[in-house]
């Protein structure tokens, strides 16, 4: 899809259109929606810098357990970041940016979180386990 | 693809001002957001209460706007109560520790009583 603002919308829904007949419940579906959202937008913003003309894929596979979408932009020299816990009193006492959790949200919202670069590539992977174990989260 | 405008529009309940808002809360409501909590301070009132019965997304940056509004509110000495959030917003208001500093109620009711109990 083109990098244009307000396209992770059109990621959403279509990830939610292909994951439509795995076994993810509601609240399970919710959280995956948010962590495409999230991750199409880091996608278009900081892979692809907003170009139009430049794509953003996203592939959806899945296997016996895992259901993993894959996020791909052409921002192959960006540095993979560390996904920090923000710090809210921080924010609220202005010692720093209100912005900042798109990474964090992400990682709360799936099972795994994958990154990988090549050269001109940059892929978040986000996996759900289609079977969780008892001791999973709901 | 664009998604559902955000709009908040200002009332008072009692002595508190409620802020309905609606459609998605992202980059673009930053405009809207903010004049609607200047608005609802206009008669200093101690609490803010936000409806979230009518929002369809939040995202990371509609976050921060949350944030922003609710850094300003703790430094104006005002308290922001919210209601109306879905079972994944209120799990994300959790997860992001927004709920340790605005309390969350299920209904206006109890977002009005609760603000009048403690102010």
């Amino acid at each position: 899809m083109a990098s244009e603002p307000g396209n992770e919308r059109l990621a959403i829904d279509e990830v939610a259109k292909a994951v439509a007949g795995l076994d993810l419940d509601g609240p399970r579906l919710e959280r995956l929606k948010t962590a495409v959202g999230e991750a199409t937008m880091n996608a278009i913003e900081h892979g692809n810098h907003n170009r139009p003309e430049l794509p953003v894929e996203i592939r959806v596979v899945t296997d016996d357990t895992d259901l993993k979408v894959r996020i791909t932009d052409q921002g192959g020299e960006r540095p993979i970041p560390e996904v920090e816990t923000p710090d809210l009193e921080a924010k609220l006492a202005g010692l720093q940016t209100p912005r900042g959790w798109g990474l964090f949200l992400i990682q709360e919202m799936v099972d795994d979180l994958r990154t990988a670069v090549d050269e001109h590539h940059h892929t978040i992977e986000l996996v759900m386990h289609l079977k969780e174990a008892p001791d999973a989260r709901s | 693809m664009p998604g559902a405008e955000f709009g908040a529009e200002v009332r008072q309940h009692g002595s508190t001002g409620v802020i309905d808002l609606h459609g998605e809360i992202n980059l673009g409501a930053d405009q809207a957001l903010l004049a609607a909590y200047e608005s609802a301070v206009q008669g200093n009132p101690g609490t803010v209460v936000l409806n979230f019965a009518h929002v369809d997304y939040i995202n990371s940056t509609g976050i921060a706007l949350i944030v922003g509004l609710l850094a300003r509110a703790r430094k104006e000495h005002r308290t922001v109560r919210a209601f109306g959030l879905s079972e994944h917003y209120r799990q994300i208001f959790a997860i992001t520790r927004l709920s340790d500093f605005m309390g969350i109620y299920p209904d206006e009711d109890s977002a009005v009583t609760a603000t009048a109990a403690a102010s």
